[in-house]
């Protein structure tokens, strides 16, 4: 692992994604001391201004902060996707591994039930299972974690079916190791950084779904904030106040794009064709001396 | 190499569009819409007389063609139909024998006069020269044919104006009502009761033959109605040649149309374009005071709705005129079941106004504390919490401010979005934003029976009150004016004690147009549109 460390500290272009990554994330999550008004407070007095020294960026047409809501909709936003994808990858490492290493019956059952996921579009799917569980953060959650994992469990399918042809992990089992120990030793360390790049690049996708979803007003609810709802809300206000959608469109763009970036910097530092072979027996040496 | 300058490429155009949109947005802006409600409205120029009024002889140029918007059309255009008429009244193809004006008044159309032998018989004379667009002339046989055919297909039409029978003389109508009913002549002015040529082979469902300016030449819903105006019309023909009458249903389209060129007038208006309409010169905003309520109905049935404190603090805690501000001039303020534009008592009401402090006195004494401090109240352990339901989504945005208003005393709402609305009743709704059309036929009774009297058709609230029972059948008898503004005030002041529902806001009508049209007339009604006096130039 320290290999990749090293690797990806000497490499710029990482190194300018992933700071302005964890900037993103860090937005939301300081946002109480960052946001300079309440996001869910009316100011009647001032309804859709364009600037003021107590609203930088102006108010929205019940005169709440637009900065605030900005910052407070990110906090949303980013722990949906935060939590879909927690789910949806631990459901498809899990699945995965089991169809990858179990084989046989097991592999082909599981490979054909993510077939049958996958043949249906996802954001119709979701669409569809939020209509029918009536629209609320908790079923957005739990409707684009049941379509999402399909992606994980195939990679990490096909990721453990070659790991596991690799002579160390056949030294491993000659050398005794049970096999709950040879997966979480010496298979998933070696699956995870490529899940890495998946699950980066992941975010992106999940935040377009989000706000596809709250722009139809399927996942957030009023009065909380969040960068597709206000989508929403600031279409009618095109051409009276573009800066309604002009705002939150382009922190979903912005968003989108560094966290793909980040993932593609990323798949080129863990790219395949540079990583010595040598660590995976270094690995299972060190496991060997622990023993 | 390229992919890296790619990236970088990427990240720079986002940074410049982030830029370019706040620097664009600050400088397109208008000032907040606080004070719209009280711009004098552009209507004022327009206003004319009760009666549509003869226009200016047509010049000797090439033909004139008008581009015209409307958001709605049923399947069909027959006026029997459902209220389908509601359309081909918009269009000018067809008319009623009498009409409600622009200041809510009942004046004569078809029908130039009546008199009333007994309390449930009207005699009613079809005025003289009047033809239908097939050149047949309009006497009270072809009226009775006509008014026959509609209830026998619209069931609508025997209980709402209560006729029993009809009768043809000549150019005399008489009819016999079920009961003395003193809303009658109003009943008659929806375009319900249109008159058309039921012997004209053409098919009603597409080319229905009435009397209005504008004969039918080709129709297809939701799309287009074409039209051409009748030069033999009874009080003057149209200006104009031809119209297109366009079906625009999405408020922003239809102003972005205008805008484009592609129409020149349209009717109805979205919040978010009235500003830049009106700060444009080239377009001109007409305005009305409308007759349509926007109402949070309450269920009386529910367990804390049924307490009148409870009732009476949401209507306290809304701050009506931040509520119009919000809407951006569409909406004026309302707090009484009738509208600031019609005719009953709407300034001498004790209406439902703006009162924290009097909302936070009605939860204490109705026994609500937070007793749990989560900023919201109790009683016996259970949270004073509703679910407000809507179906207008262009007014999500204004019960937010709602919901937040409710959230200062106390009361936690929960905005439940629903795809078509439904038909209310105690079991299907807590809160639930309704748009009624108080004064359908610019008449009261319509509303109080239906919402407010004990069994109404639409009083899904499952209000009662012996009052109001009384006043409305009280109405029912009374043909004067005066008697019915009496009874119909007496009741609205029973409902207000009774604080029967939230009166949001009442909706002002609109009509859009380019600078070349002239003699635009905008009702409080909204099934008036085209009418003979409109002209375009160039």
């Amino acid at each position: 692992m320290s290999y990749y460390v090293k690797k990806a500290l000497r490499d710029p272009q990482f190194m300018l994604f992933f700071c302005l990554a964890v900037i993103l994330i860090l937005i939301p999550i300081l946002a109480p001391w960052l946001a300079p008004n309440d996001p869910i407070e009316n100011d009647y007095a001032n309804l859709m201004i364009a600037h003021s020294d107590k609203y930088p960026l102006g108010t929205d047409q019940i005169g709440r902060c637009f900065l605030s809501r900005l910052i407070y909709g990110g906090r949303t936003s980013m722990l949906i996707v935060f939590i879909v994808i927690a789910i949806s990858a631990s459901i498809g490492i899990l699945l995965g591994v089991l169809a990858g290493y179990l084989g046989g019956k097991t592999d082909t059952f599981i490979t054909r039930f993510t077939d049958i996921v996958i043949a249906v579009p996802q954001t119709v799917f979701v669409i569809a299972l939020v209509s029918v569980m009536g629209p609320s953060l908790r079923n957005t959650i739990l409707a684009m974690s049941l379509v999402s994992w399909t992606e994980y469990c195939r990679v990490t399918r096909a990721l453990v079916l070659s790991l596991k042809q690799n002579t160390y992990v056949e030294e491993g089992r000659m050398a005794g190791m049970r096999e709950m120990r040879l997966v979480s030793r010496l298979i998933l360390p070696n699956v995870f950084p490529h899940l890495l790049v998946l699950i980066t690049q992941d975010i992106g996708a999940k935040l377009l779904t989000l706000s596809g979803l709250s722009l139809l007003g399927l996942a957030s609810q009023p009065p909380t904030p969040e960068w597709g709802y206000m989508l929403s809300e600031g279409r009618q206000f095109m051409q009276s106040a573009p800066r309604l959608i002009f705002l939150p469109g382009m922190t979903i763009v912005l968003n989108v794009i560094i966290f793909n970036l980040l993932g593609d910097s990323l798949r080129d530092i863990l790219d395949p064709r540079f990583i010595k072979k040598k660590t995976h027996r270094r690995q299972l040496k060190q496991w060997l001396e622990n023993t | 190499m390229a992919r890296k300058h790619l990236k970088i490429l990427a990240l720079v155009l986002a940074a410049m569009m982030l830029l370019s949109a706040c620097g664009g947005s600050s400088g397109a802006e208008t000032p907040a819409p606080a004070d719209s409600g009280a711009k004098p409205a552009e209507s004022s120029q327009s206003t004319q007389a009760s009666q549509p009024a003869a226009p200016a002889a047509p010049a000797a140029s090439g033909p004139k063609h008008l581009n015209a918007a409307i958001y709605w059309t049923a399947a069909t255009i027959d006026p029997a139909v459902d209220y389908d008429g509601w359309t081909s009244c918009r269009a000018g193809i067809t008319e009623t024998l009498v009409w409600v004006n622009e200041n809510l008044e009942l004046k004569p159309l078809l029908a130039d006069s009546w008199e009333q032998p007994d309390p449930s018989t009207w005699v009613m004379h079809i005025r003289d020269g009047v033809t239908f667009h097939n050149g047949n002339a309009v006497d009270a046989a072809a009226c009775k044919a006509s008014l026959e055919r509609t209830m026998e297909i619209n069931s609508r039409a025997v209980t709402t104006a209560k006729i029993e029978s009809i009768e043809a003389d000549g150019q005399n109508l008489t009819i016999h009502t079920s009961e003395p009913f003193g809303a009658f002549l109003f009943c008659l002015s929806e375009p319900l009761y249109s008159i058309i040529d039921v012997n004209d082979p053409a098919d009603p469902a597409t080319n229905p033959v009435g009397t209005g300016p504008f004969k039918c030449l080709s129709f297809k819903a939701e799309e287009l109605i074409e039209l051409e105006a009748y030069k033999d019309y009874w009080n003057g023909a149209s200006p104009i040649d031809t119209v297109s009458l366009y079906v625009i249903s999405d408020d922003s389209t239809r102003a972005v149309a205008l805008q484009a060129g592609q129409i020149d007038m349209g009717q109805r208006i979205g919040a978010a374009d009235i500003e830049t309409l009106k700060n444009d010169s080239d377009y001109a905003v007409y305005e009305a005071s409308g007759t349509r309520l926007q109402v949070l109905a309450l269920n009386h049935t529910n367990q804390f709705l049924s307490d009148v404190n409870v009732r009476k603090a949401l209507a306290c805690c809304i701050n009506y005129d931040a509520m119009v501000a919000i809407t951006g001039g569409l909406y004026a303020v309302a707090g009484a079941p009738y509208p600031a534009s019609a005719p009953y008592g709407y300034d001498q009401l004790d209406r439902q106004h703006y009162d924290l402090e009097a909302a936070k006195k009605c939860l204490a004494d109705a026994g609500f504390a937070d007793s749990d401090g989560n900023g919201y109240l109790e009683k016996n352990g259970k949270e004073l919490a509703f679910t407000l339901g809507y179906a207008d989504k262009s007014l999500a945005t204004a019960l937010e401010a709602v919901q937040s208003m409710a959230k200062a005393v106390g009361i936690k709402l929960t905005l439940q979005p629903v795809d078509t609305e439904p038909d209310l009743n105690e079991d299907n709704f807590e809160i639930f934003a309704k748009n009624w059309q108080s004064l359908s036929t610019g008449d009261p009774q319509w509303m109080l029976d239906n919402m407010y009297k004990t069994g109404g058709v639409s009083n899904a609230a499952q209000y009662s009150n012996a009052t109001v029972d009384a006043l409305c059948d009280e109405l029912t008898g009374a043909f004067e004016f005066a008697d019915r503004q009496r009874i119909t005030i007496a009741a609205e002041e029973q409902i207000l004690t009774d604080c029967v529902h939230v009166y949001l806001f009442s909706k002002n009508n609109f009509v859009m147009a380019n600078n070349k049209v002239s003699g635009v007339t905008v009702f409080p009604i909204d099934y008036y549109f085209l009418t003979n006096t409109i002209d375009i130039n160039g």
